[in-house]
This record gives structure tokens, C-alpha cells and sequence, in this order.
């Protein structure tokens, strides 16, 4: 059931996000297009260039922003709101619908990352390209990180566990904000907000005692979010559904 | 045995000044097919939502053949809400699609051949349909599976004479019978041609529970008139 869930998670949330995703791309192209000639060219083609750099970075940031919009409102609409109806009659376990969401949430989390490292390489690689090969920055970067002792498997562990813990909070700001009579979504917000200066008082105070460590800390932090956030989803899908 | 549907005290408040249900004891027995009756607001879609754990009862409980609602009553239940469900983006087609992927029990023939008679391109999207062909593409979903408990929320409410007779044409066709059927409906006059059994429902209370032909054999009436006379203003 969990395939045949995320068949039609993808299906869903594809429809709104992959046009941003190829826009972005197509914005990246054209600004390499457009800055060829390396950056000395860049002053004679002037504004369209600044234009378009301009543009590029609002969609990098639209990446962001409507990737998390999508996936909220694909869970909100999904599990509260008139789909609900459908969502909930069908002979699936709470875990098995929050698992699907969670996962397609954190594929498309991915790609925004994957499309955000793409745009940039396109519109880097075009501008500087006489002055450094690519692979000699990045081969530059792993250096210094390692000199300062940065350990890459476990930073890739502790952004996938933060990107989890993330999704499952939005989760479980929407599902309390519907046991509210009233005002639902604001009262998710605001829930929200909360969980966000709660998380950050108690992972500061944490950080003092294991500034040793931060990456060891954030993955063992975040871990235990998400496990009290996805218990929180479970706990209201399974005891307190009450559709309008 | 087991009821095909069965509540017990079942309470449900919404805001603090009355229940929608108030303390509903009901058994539904298998291979009938009854009408939940009663006006505007007495409770029928609330205890349509409870049976399907799209509500969460305030107390009592209820039982679909003596489950509590869950994985294992959704696979028998086929239910027809009284709001669009389906996403916007699907056609019909997808939308039969959908249903085959998660209903073990869906018949695809007998989907398809229900959208050719109710005249349905199934390319069509949800999106751009009329209030009452997505009415009729739901009923087709819900029709076309072969369940042992139909919940029917005013299943005729939004279309034409012509279809509602269609409709309650497959009603009585389509289910074999160990099957239940609940339609809920105020359009007493056009369904009474087909129950078993009718259920009065009155500002949360169970009003009636009686067979259609102690109705017209004891009492000498109608359902129709029965509700007018029960219900008058």
C-alpha cells in the first residue's frame, strides 16, 4: 500500500513544484547563455544581465519557500480538508499514510537541494570559468573542510535527520491546529512559531554542553524531534480526526 | 451475530449547546437496504462520519460487523460523502484508477461500463465537471465496488429525476445479498420504493426504527407520510 501511496503522493505534488524547479534551471541557463564571455562581458550586456541574475536568485529562493508551501498544503488538504474524506476511508494505516507523505516531503526536499546546487553550478561555471575549474573549487572546499576535521557522512546524516524532523513538524503544527474548534490555521501557525523558539532555547542550551561536537549533537537532536513530532501526528490522526 | 452496523450510546457534541447525537442505540441487520430519514440537522452525515472514523465519537462507540472503525471495516465500507472528494487534477478515468489500486473489491467493468451509461467522457477532469456529473462519478466509484456495507449520504440529492432512477436502479441491482445498504436523504418520496427499513432521526435521537412494510401493512401509511406526520413544523 505504501507504493501504491506514493504513486499518487508524486502524482500530486509533482504537478505544482516541478514547473518551479524547471524554471529555475531555465533561468540559470540563460544567465550562463548571456554571460559567456566570462565577467568582462557582463558590463556591456549590463542590466539584462543583472535582470536575470536578479530573477535567478528570487527563484533559488522560491525553491525553498514553495517546496515547504507545496508540501504543507499537500498535507493539509490531503488529511484535513474535503480529500480527507477520501483519504481516510481508504484501508491504509495511519503510519502507513504519514510514511508516504513524509517521504515524497523528503524526496522533493532533495531535489530542491539537488536543483539548487545545479542552477548555481550552471550560472557559476559561466561567469568564472576563465579564472577556476570547477572541480578545483570543490576539490579546494573538501580540502579545507577536512583540515578543520569536518566529517562529511556524518554532516549528510544530520542534514537528512534535520530535513525529516523539519517536515514532521510542520506536521504536527497543522494536526494540533485542528483540534482547535475554530481558527485552525492560525492556531497551527502560531503552534508553529512556538515549536520553532522552544527547539531553539533547548537546542541552544544543549549546544553549550556539546560545542565539541555540533554535527554528532544536531543528529541525535533532530532524531528525537522528529520521533516526538511523527508520535504527535500519529497520536491525533489515530484518536482525534474530526472533519468539518 | 454480528450487525452489519451497530451503535451503542453513541454521543457526539460539536460546540456546547446540544449534541448532534445524543446516547444513539441501533442495529442494522446484514442484506438490507435501510434509509437514515430525518430533516436538515438531526444528525444523519454526523453518524455517517462517525461509522467511517472521520469523527471521533465524544462517547459510545460503534461497530461495523463488530469492529470499531479501521483498517479492517474501511476495506468493507464504500462510502459516498456528501462533498467532492477526489483531487481536482484526476479524470474520471484516474479516478478509476485510484480506486482499483486500493479497493481489493472494485469492479473495473462494472466502473466503466456505469460511467458509458451515465454518459461520462472519462478523460474528462474533476475540475471542469458540473456539480452533479461529479456527483455521478462518485456514486460510480462507490457503486462499483462490491462491499458489505454501502453508507450512501444523499446519494440522489444533486441530480435529475432521470438518474435518480438509475441510480436507485443500481442500488437495488448491484448488491448482492449479504450486503447493507444506508442511504441518508430527505427525498423520502423517491427512495421508498426500494427499503427494507427506515430509521427516523430527530435532533440526535433515534425517533423510528421500523420495516417499511410494517409502515404500510400496520399502520396503514406511507414512509413519506409517516415523516410528515413525525416531522411536522
Amino acid at each position: 500500500m505504501l507504493g501504491k501511496l506514493l504513486k499518487y503522493e508524486f502524482l500530486a505534488t509533482a504537478r505544482p513544484i516541478l514547473p518551479v524547479y524547471a524554471g529555475t534551471l531555465l533561468l540559470a541557463l540563460f544567465t550562463r547563455l548571456l554571460t559567456i564571455g566570462g565577467i568582462d562581458n557582463i558590463d556591456r550586456l549590463g542590466a539584462t544581465v543583472g535582470l536575470l541574475i536578479f530573477l535567478y536568485v528570487l527563484s533559488l529562493v522560491a525553491i525553498f519557500v514553495l517546496t515547504f508551501l507545496f508540501i504543507i498544503i499537500r498535507f493539509y488538504t490531503n488529511m484535513f480538508r474535503d480529500q480527507a474524506y477520501l483519504t481516510h476511508t481508504l484501508p491504509v494505516s495511519v503510519d502507513t499514510l504519514i510514511w508516504s507523505k513524509l517521504i515524497a516531503a523528503f524526496v522533493w526536499s532533495f531535489a530542491g537541494f539537488l536543483v539548487f546546487l545545479l542552477s548555481g553550478w550552471i550560472v557559476v561555471s559561466g561567469i568564472i570559468r576563465e579564472y577556476f575549474f570547477l572541480f578545483d573549487i570543490w576539490h579546494e572546499i573538501f580540502f579545507l573542510l577536512n583540515s578543520i576535521g569536518f566529517d562529511l557522512f556524518l554532516w549528510v546524516l544530520s542534514m537528512i535527520a534535520s530535513t525529516l524532523s523539519g517536515i514532521l513538524m510542520f506536521y504536527a503544527a497543522l494536526s494540533i491546529g485542528q483540534l482547535s474548534k475554530s481558527a485552525k490555521i492560525l492556531i497551527a501557525v502560531l503552534v508553529y512559531l512556538g515549536m520553532l523558539v522552544a527547539v531553539s532555547i533547548v537546542s541552544t542550551m544543549f549546544l553549550f554542553v556539546m560545542w565539541e561536537a555540533p554535527l554528532v549533537f544536531n543528529l541525535f537532536f533532530s532524531t528525537a524531534q522528529g520521533i516526538g513530532w511523527y508520535f504527535i501526528v500519529r497520536a491525533i490522526l489515530r484518536h482525534k480526526v474530526n472533519l468539518e | 451475530m454480528d450487525f452489519a452496523l451497530e451503535c451503542k450510546g453513541l454521543t457526539k457534541w460539536y460546540g456546547n449547546k446540544f449534541p448532534a447525537l445524543n446516547q444513539i442505540d441501533l442495529q442494522l441487520e446484514k442484506g438490507r437496504i435501510i434509509g437514515l430519514l430525518g430533516p436538515n440537522g438531526s444528525g444523519k452525515t454526523t453518524l455517517m462520519k462517525l461509522c467511517n472514523g472521520l469523527l471521533t465519537p465524544t462517547s459510545g462507540e460503534v461497530r461495523i460487523n463488530g469492529l470499531k472503525p479501521g483498517v479492517q471495516t474501511k476495506r468493507v465500507v464504500s462510502y459516498l460523502p456528501e462533498r467532492t472528494y477526489l483531487a481536482d487534477w484526476m479524470t474520471a478515468g484516474q479516478a478509476i484508477d485510484y480506486f482499483k489500486d486500493f479497493y481489493a473489491n472494485f469492479n473495473v467493468e462494472k466502473a466503466e461500463d456505469m460511467l458509458r451509461r451515465l454518459g461520462i467522457n472519462r478523460n474528462l477532469k474533476i475540475r471542469t465537471m458540473s456539480k452533479g456529473t461529479r456527483e455521478k462519478v462518485q456514486l460510480m466509484l462507490v457503486m462499483s465496488r462490491e462491499a458489505g456495507l454501502y453508507l450512501l449520504d444523499e446519494p440522489i440529492g444533486g441530480v435529475d429525476p432521470a438518474t435518480r432512477d438509475y441510480i436507485l436502479d443500481t442500488i437495488i441491482t448491484n448488491y448482492h445479498p449479504q450486503a447493507t445498504v444506508v442511504i441518508c436523504t430527505h427525498l423520502i418520496h423517491d427512495v421508498e420504493k426500494v427499503l427494507d427499513e427506515v430509521v427516523f432521526l430527530h435532533q440526535g435521537r433515534i425517533a423510528l426504527q421500523a420495516t417499511v412494510k410494517e409502515i404500510q401493512e400496520e399502520r396503514g401509511t406511507t414512509v413519506d407520510a409517516l415523516f410528515r406526520e413525525v416531522f411536522r413544523c
